[in-house]
């Protein structure tokens, strides 16, 4: 739920969602579930000579356990706050 | 220090030391990263400031199984970086030898 | 076996009558009628083809029907009064009976069946079940002599009325016939010799079918570029049979008959009444009668299905529509070569496919057909096609010009001819376009409203389960928190709340980003009612998971979220263990034990020693100093307390009972004073190098946690820490490691030392910094005096954190002595004493820092190392920038020659900064600015300036 949470601030953010098949997709961050599954709206590929046949798609759901990275703003990531959520989220599966 | 010794309990309480560390991950694929390790969960996905990324790209020459293979190191740099748990192999402290740092000579 | 030669002779005079109707009848109608119903036409081969009904009748339509074929004048012959469950039984009788007459009566030729009559019920099932249960197949193979006269009767002169039924048995099965229809002899027996000849037909068509198929593939190849009309032809043909195979029932004609037989079969009734002789003239009369009926019908019908198949060919010929030049040549050549054999054509077909004209593709399907019909009829059908092309032609030419003339005025027809063509390639263009609009817009639509609402928000509520936890501000902290502070930045506020919370527990984190109106704010209060009624399922689940983990194992594995719980532990590492695998040692939890036990026993050995040299108490007790493990550890627990705080404080708010908060204070108190003790503080100063608190503060995350601590530590505490502090400061790594600043490499070391650094400035001396601004001139002097003790002194002039302490305590002396001289703050007024030890002090720090006033800059630091000179360090202005302002806070105080100690001392790096702003060796007027800004920081505090100095 942590990086769900994480993800939930970024929306109309522009972020960088790298697949595991290399494909580098930027675009901007529309929407995103528990499974990380991730939907991006005016989407531009990184090499696009190499993937022509994603030159006229516009948006894009992605399933989560495709991505390996996203690249995000770190302007919009207070990273003080997030180490505190997942301590907090750490202690709490703790006592679980 | 029994109390802190108690405060290892498994695994994920060691990643969680280094919080705001500079971390060394290594993924699948002969990839490589380092930065400041500042979220994780338990699919071991993580978040990482100031990341650098190393990926071994292995070029072995056609023919020759067992034959002198290249490797070519290609790096870059990313600010912010969400790193999904399943292509995580291991996650470590990075340590900084301090032995190469400079005394105060003058 | 018996009815064929009984009724042989019979059969002889019919024969010859039927030849006498069909000379005459040539004579009177047109030829071609008769011709169409020639037992070599192939539309039966084509309807028994794709039918496969031969294999049908062997199992179904043989067996059942053909014992009723026969059986309606049997069982009436033998029981009269026997109601047979008939559909028409009305029908039947009277049927029955005058032929059962006639038959007895006259032995005269009309014998329907008697060889069955004659026979009891079980002979009629002996006889049916070699026979008669295929009696299409076996019909022409039962007797030699039916074989013979069968022969005899499928000679090409065969009656219209023949072939016509022919036709009908090969279409219909057998128990329709029965059911409906009243046969004559010759009708049944022409039934079977049809039925062998149409078999026969079949395979006739089959081979010719595979003769064409090898021809077809061009044209279907050549059809498939041209797109949808000439495809459409191939199967429209196959699929739907011309209008003369429609089932016996449908057809008009069979109505007719219906009619026909009821009326003949009244009149026969009447005629049983009047004299034999007479009734077998009339009833001859009646046939001939009814023949001529039936083949004036037939003409009709062959009329109709003229017009059909000239609608049929329009209707392609408009689907044809993209039809080019070649088309229209086409129906010239065709004008020219009006009757070449299809041989002819197959050829001329297999010799140029290229050749072949969308005409000619169109006309493909036909040519299986056509090949099995006689000249004229194929004359007809050309005739029709070009009908229809003219037709066709005349429509496009809005009807003005017929082919005739159009041929009469070639050049003008070719105009319009392509103007046409052009017109239509137009009208054919953006009838596509339309056409693919409307397909992609029915492709986007296809799953529209394939969901009820129910149904999505049965899905949004599944959705939503999932997100509903026991706390939505601890599962959505981020969010929560993030957006708070975000609002509280944009000054919105704060009580606006991203969470649905129901009752005391469980709710949904909405976390941030919902920021449209209308829309998203309807959506978001449905799911507000979704959430509250669901949230009860949810919390009945969290019950049934604990309940679950009760009975773990009864029924196997049961499903729990096993990731949040701890792996089961495979290595037992003895805690006691003399040689742990350091390996293991690190995940077990004797880690910290085993590390003293195992490779510390040497040190704990020296550790022991050093402790016997030491002469106080336990509590002065010598120790090593915190391992890097050790101190994060340390500073995790820290962090959870001060999260625990944190969230303590935030529960202030709700708390409204004097006692409950009380006890909120109570355990608040209790919770700072375990983050006291955790800080190590109190610890005996020479414990350890460095002091645990100093390794605690070497992790970045410790220098960010001091200022989160010290908001809940009271002033004294404080103090105490900044004492610590500084009297530490030479063991803090900040400090330790500040000479890599001095390198110009970028290293990972360097990056982190300046991270650390910055973190050191911005966290540590930023939570010192108010501490500092409250001080009397007496703490300061001991701040002062702890700092530069010898062995911190240099340390602390030479990195960014001393030199940023030492100019906060100078810069407060300043601020006292303002203070003084306005006499503002009468509580903080330091005495004349303690001004004149100031004063010492000051002179102290003058003596230290006098022979390293120019290494103070790291600038310059940097350009002895590597060899610049300072004013090319890059980013000189803004490394330098802390020791100006130092200098500056120096300045003020200093007496007369200490002002002249620092100008002689800065002369060079003063004149050498204006020097490069006023002659222009810096480019950059950002930089230019920050220098002179620098400089003069300096230079007013001796109550000089810039512009005062000429190079």
């Amino acid at each position: 739920m942590l990086i769900f949470s994480v993800f939930k601030t970024l929306t109309d953010q522009q972020v960088t969602v790298e697949l595991k098949n290399d494909l580098s997709i930027t675009g901007t961050l529309k929407s995103v579930d528990q499974f990380l599954n991730i939907r991006l709206d005016s989407i531009k590929v990184l090499d696009e000579a190499r993937h022509p046949h994603m030159m006229a798609v516009k948006n894009c759901f992605i399933r989560g356990s495709v991505v390996r990275y996203v690249q995000l703003p770190a302007e919009h990531v207070d990273t003080q706050l997030l180490e505190d959520a997942t301590r907090r989220e750490a202690a709490a599966q703790q006592k679980r | 220090m029994d109390s802190v010794a108690s405060g290892i309990q498994e695994p994920f309480d060691l990643i969680r030391l280094s919080l705001s560390e500079r971390v060394f991950v290594k993924l699948r694929g002969d990839r490589e990263l380092t930065g400041v390790l500042h979220a994780y969960d338990g699919h071991m996905n993580l978040i990482l400031s100031d990341v650098e990324e190393t990926i071994m790209i292995v070029d072995q020459p056609e023919g020759a199984v067992n034959g002198p293979s290249t490797v070519n190191i290609a790096k870059r740099k990313m600010d912010m970086l969400f790193v999904r748990g399943d292509g995580v192999i291991l996650v470590s402290r990075k340590y900084i030898k301090w032995g190469a740092a400079l005394s105060m000579s003058y | 076996m018996s009815f064929f030669g009984f009724a042989e002779k019979n059969l002889e005079s019919e024969k010859r009558r039927f030849l006498e109707d069909a000379a005459r009848g040539a004579r009177e109608e047109d030829l071609a009628v008769y011709t169409w119903g020639e037992d070599s036409y192939d539309g039966l081969g084509d309807a028994l083809q794709e039918g496969g009904d031969e294999l049908n009748d062997e199992t179904f339509g043989g067996t059942g029907a053909v014992g009723k074929d026969f059986d309606f004048s049997n069982t009436t012959l033998l029981d009269d009064s026997h109601t047979k469950p008939s559909k028409s039984p009305k029908v039947q009788d009277p049927l029955a009976r005058p032929q059962v007459a006639q038959q007895s009566a006259t032995g005269t030729p009309q014998p329907t069946q008697p060889s069955r009559t004659s026979h009891s019920l079980e002979s009629v099932w002996d006889d049916k079940s070699p026979f008669s249960v295929l009696p299409r197949m076996n019909g022409a193979g039962r007797t030699v002599g039916h074989a013979s006269h069968s022969a005899k009767f499928t000679t090409h002169t065969s009656t219209p009325a023949q072939s016509l039924l022919s036709q009908q048995s090969t279409s219909l099965s057998l128990g329709e016939n029965a059911h409906k229809d009243v046969h004559t002899l010759e009708e049944i027996e022409a039934e079977m010799l049809a039925a062998a000849a149409a078999r026969q037909l079949q395979l006739q068509a089959q081979a010719q079918a595979e003769v064409q198929a090898q021809a077809l593939p061009h044209a279907l190849s050549q059809a498939q570029l041209r797109a949808q009309p000439p495809r459409q032809g191939t199967p429209q043909h196959a699929a739907t049979p011309p209008p003369r195979m429609h089932p016996h029932s449908q057809s008009p004609r069979f109505h007719q008959q219906q009619q026909q037989h009821q009326i003949h079969i009244l009149q026969l009734q009447q005629l049983q009444q009047q004299q034999q002789q007479q009734q077998l003239l009339e009833l001859q009369e009646q046939r001939e009668r009814q023949h001529q009926q039936q083949l004036r019908e037939l003409q009709q019908q062959l009329r109709l299905e003229e017009l059909e198949r000239q609608r049929q060919l329009r209707l392609q010929q408009m689907q044809a529509g993209a039809a080019n030049h070649l088309q229209s040549q086409a129906v010239h050549q065709r004008h020219g070569s009006l009757s070449p054999s299809l041989s002819d054509r197959n050829l001329r077909h297999g010799r140029s496919p290229a050749a072949m004209t969308p005409r000619a593709q169109l006309e493909a399907p036909f040519q299986q057909s056509m090949q099995y019909l006689p000249q004229d009829i194929q004359m007809q059908q050309r005739l029709l096609a070009e009908m229809a092309q003219a037709e066709f032609m005349n429509s496009m030419q809005a009807g003005v010009q017929s082919e005739r003339e159009a041929r009469e005025e070639r050049e003008m027809q070719e105009v319009l001819r392509q103007e046409a063509m052009r017109k239509i390639m137009e009208a054919e263009k953006s009838e596509e376009k339309r056409r693919r609009k409307l397909a992609k817009i029915a492709h986007m639509a296809r799953y529209n409203d394939l969901m009820t609402q129910s149904d999505k928000d049965f899905i949004t509520r599944i959705q939503v389960s999932q997100l509903v936890t026991q706390d939505p501000y601890a599962d959505d902290f981020y969010a929560q928190v993030y957006s708070a502070l975000l609002r509280s930045r944009m000054g919105a506020q704060p009580q606006d709340e991203r969470v649905i919370k129901f009752g005391s527990a469980g709710g949904v984190g909405l976390g941030f980003g919902q920021r449209g109106p209308g829309r998203r704010q309807n959506a978001l209060q449905r799911m507000e009612a979704q959430v509250e009624r669901i949230v009860q399922n949810a919390r009945l689940r969290e019950k049934e998971k604990i309940s679950l983990n009760s009975l773990q194992g009864a029924l196997g594995k049961t499903s729990g979220r096993s990731y949040k719980a701890a792996p089961r532990q495979l290595l037992q590492v003895d805690s006691t263990s003399p040689t742990p695998s350091p390996a293991h040692a690190h995940i077990s939890k004797a880690d910290v034990v085993a590390s003293r036990d195992g490779a510390g026993a040497t040190r704990e050995a020296a550790k022991f020693g050093r402790e016997a040299l030491a002469t106080t108490g336990d509590a002065k007790a010598r120790k090593d100093p915190l391992t890097q493990r050790e101190a994060l550890m340390i500073i995790e627990r820290l962090y959870d307390i001060v999260l625990d705080i944190e969230q303590h404080k935030r529960e202030e708010e709700s708390i409204e009972d004097e006692e409950e908060h009380e006890a909120w204070s109570k355990r608040l108190e209790q919770l700072i004073e375990q983050l006291w003790q955790g800080l190590q503080v109190t610890v005996y100063f020479e414990t350890s190098n460095p002091h645990p608190f100093v390794s605690l503060l070497t992790p970045i995350k410790g220098k960010r946690l001091l200022p989160r601590i010290a908001r809940h530590f009271n002033p004294d505490q404080m103090r105490i820490v900044l004492t610590l502090i500084l009297a530490c400061f030479a063991q803090l790594d900040v400090v330790k490691h500040a000479s890599i600043l001095d390198s110009l490499h970028d290293t990972v070391e360097r990056r982190d030392v300046e991270n650390q650094t910055q973190a050191f400035v911005g966290s540590v001396v930023q939570t010192l910094l108010p501490l500092i601004a409250k001080t009397d001139l007496k703490m300061i002097r001991g701040y002062l005096g702890i700092l530069l003790e010898p062995n911190t002194a240099f340390s602390a002039f030479r990195t960014g954190p001393g030199l940023a302490l030492l100019t906060l305590l100078l810069s407060r002396v300043a601020v006292l002595k303002q203070n003084m001289a306005s006499a503002t703050e009468i509580s903080e007024m330091p005495s004349p004493e303690e001004l004149a030890e100031w004063q010492q002090q000051l002179n102290h720090l003058f003596e230290l820092i006098g022979p390293h006033l120019l290494t103070l800059f790291p600038s310059v630091r940097i350009g002895i190392i590597s060899g610049l000179g300072f004013a090319n360090v890059p980013n000189a202005d803004v490394l330098d920038q802390p020791v100006w302002q130092f200098l500056a806070s120096l300045a003020v105080h200093a007496q007369q020659e200490q002002q002249h100690i620092l100008v002689t001392s800065l002369r060079e790096m003063v004149l050498e900064c204006v020097a490069s702003v006023q002659k222009g060796w810096v480019t950059d007027p950002e930089d230019r600015k920050l220098r002179l800004n620098n400089v003069n920081l300096f230079l007013h505090a001796l109550g000089l300036d810039a512009s005062q100095i000429a190079v």
